[in-house]
């Protein structure tokens, strides 16, 4: 490389240097050599070969290109110039990319064809010239651009998404503290009131009225933290901490018994089929609100006497937990929206806020798994439940 | 009119462009584009009646694992280190870089901009974060691209100590 650059100079009228000069300037490479002993004004640089037509309107010309370009002039009466005149240790020294603005005022910035970021470089010959390369390099600036600018951005995403969750937990400790804690403590008195007004049917059955606009307050309440609380949970990826998984069979058993009372209040039987333990992926409470959904949504829409059957399987690396029940199924324009928010059919309706199946739909998504809804064909609504097996990394 | 060199360095998107652009050319933009390579401004200021022409270095704000290329550094007066107000994480990346880079240059000059202080519901930063940069010498000025708030007066300032930083020695 040397010896040919060095070949190359001005005046030496080898017929390789016009050759190397031409595809030099093919690519737009700028060559550029100093006779050794010269004194440190780019004056004394010389171009080798023809100069490309844009060097002039965005360097000048060659011999005040160091007064128009600060980053040129830095670089070649600085780092370049030790490099030159220092013990030859490395072939090559490289500036680094900088952008230019035009020497002469008539330039049309937008023109595509002009390069205005370049890199430059600097060369030593055998015999000890400084060679100084000056290389267009808008098309590596735009790719460095392209893929710098993609981080920086997914990055600030990244810590604004975070910075917006914090604010929702934020949110979410004022609605189950500061909205929810005081009403369940107004309930209590309420239904203490109502016991001591027993023998005043007229007050008492105001009281009730206010016990029922409480309750669903508190109802409504919860739904929206439930909402706010999956939303976060999707952040913090479960299990990832190490937190133990949860084993599906035994937390709807747990909430089989949560939910015994209420099923027994419209005599509805609970019927479930259990399997062998199978962990999965997600959040224990998170889990067990997420049954909890199911198994009441199914109580709700049962008939008097009938039963909700709870089925387990797994398949291709996913549990399942299925609740059937023997109620009136679901409509099927409603089969779409039903795990929306705020959908007020099947989910809503009986004093429910809506929010309870689009829970469950999204805390299910965020773990990996799915919500899947279909009428049985012997009548009666049927919910799947899949979440991802877990397995732990050894 | 004495001409001298100034370097902008910090994070990514904590507005040094931004904070040059208001400067030179009283623009703000809400737009982001990363900077490559070095992009260099001038603009001249007067103090202590001494007029001095500064080149202000833009450069690069890499990640937390690329520090600024130190040929870039080479022969600057004075560095404005800046980092964003509303990213506390920024202010241990210019940590970073100052430490890399304080010790070849110990009698450069040197001021930390906390940039972005309109946006004041988003400010992550409190005196005590400040402290060890007041240990190590360093003053500290909070910053607005966006208002304008303060940038004047940083070059203006670091243009003085640079002035008598070379008078005094
Ligand atoms: N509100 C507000 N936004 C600002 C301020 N300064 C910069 N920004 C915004 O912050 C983003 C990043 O600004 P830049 O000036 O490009 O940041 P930079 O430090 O040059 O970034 P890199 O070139 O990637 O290192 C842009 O969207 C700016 O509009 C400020 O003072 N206030
Ligand atoms: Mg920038």
């Amino acid at each position: 490389m040397n010896r040919e650059l060095d070949n190359s100079a001005p005046g030496d009228g080898d017929e390789l240097a016009s050759i190397l000069a031409e595809g030099i300037r093919s690519i737009g490479l700028v060559v550029l050599v100093r006779n050794p002993g010269d004194g440190v004004s780019d004056e004394s640089f010389e171009i080798v070969g023809r100069a490309p037509d844009w060097l002039g309107t965005w360097l000048g010309a060659e011999t005040s290109m160091l007064e128009h370009s600060p980053f040129l002039e830095d670089f070649v009466n600085g780092a370049a110039r030790e490099f030159w005149d220092g013990p030859a240790s490395e072939n090559v020294l490289r500036s680094g990319l900088w952008e230019e603005s035009p020497a002469s005022s008539d330039v049309d910035e937008t023109s595509e064809t002009a390069p205005r970021f370049f890199e430059a470089s600097a060369l030593r010959t055998a015999s000890g010239k400084a060679v100084l390369l000056i290389e267009p390099a808008d098309e590596r600036l735009k790719r460095e651009q392209a893929y710098l600018q993609s981080v920086h951005v997914l990055n600030l995403d990244r810590r604004h998404l975070q910075k917006e969750l914090e604010k929702k937990q934020i949110l979410l400790e004022c609605i189950t503290h500061d909205l929810g804690s005081p009403l369940a403590n107004e309930l209590k008195n309420l239904e203490q009131i109502a016991r001591q007004l027993a023998d005043q049917p007229q007050l008492q059955s105001a009281v009730q009225r206010a016990i029922r606009q409480t309750e669903r307050q508190r109802s409504l309440v919860n739904s929206i933290a439930e909402v706010f609380a999956a939303d976060m949970a999707k952040m913090r990826s479960p299990n990832a901490d190490g937190s133990e998984a949860p084993d599906l069979v035994a937390v709807a058993a747990e909430v089989l018994s949560a939910c015994a009372s209420s099923a027994a209040e419209k005599s509805v039987t609970l019927c479930p089929f259990f399997t062998s333990p199978l962990p999965v992926v997600g959040d224990k409470v998170y889990l067990s609100r997420l049954i909890d959904n199911l198994l009441l949504n199914a109580i709700r829409h049962s008939p008097e006497g009938a039963a909700v059957m709870i089925h387990f399987d797994e398949k291709d690396g996913f549990a399942m937990v299925r609740v059937e029940d023997e109620g009136s199924g679901i409509d099927p324009e409603e089969v779409e929206t039903i795990f929306d928010p705020f959908v007020q059919g099947r989910a809503g309706g009986k004093g429910q806020s809506g929010l309870g199946l689009y829970f469950c739909r999204r805390t299910a998504e965020m773990w990996g798994g799915r919500v899947e809804v279909w009428n049985r064909p012997e009548g009666g609504a049927c919910f799947e439940l899949w979440l991802p097996r877990f397995r732990a990394v050894i | 009119m004495i001409k001298r060199k100034v370097c902008l360095v910090g994070a990514y998107a904590v507005g040094k462009t931004s904070l040059i652009r208001q400067f030179v050319t009283g623009v703000f933009s809400e737009d982001y584009l990363t900077t490559v390579g070095v992009k260099i401004d001038k603009r001249s200021v007067t103090v202590e009646g001494q007029e001095v022409l500064l080149m202000i270095w833009d450069l690069a704000g890499r990640d937390e694992f690329e520090a600024v290329q130190k040929s870039y550094l080479r022969g600057a007066s004075g560095f404005l280190f800046v980092a964003d107000g509303t990213r506390r994480d920024t202010l241990a990346e210019v940590q970073k870089e100052i430490a890399l880079i304080v010790p070849d240059h110990p009698e450069t000059p040197a001021i930390l901009l906390l940039n972005k202080c309109d946006l004041e519901n988003d400010w992550e930063v409190d005196d005590s974060d400040l402290l060890s940069f007041h240990e190590a010498g360093i003053e500290t000025m909070v910053t607005s691209a966006m208002t304008g708030q303060n940038i004047a007066e940083a070059f203006d300032q670091l243009t003085r100590l640079m002035i008598s930083r070379e008078s005094g020695a």
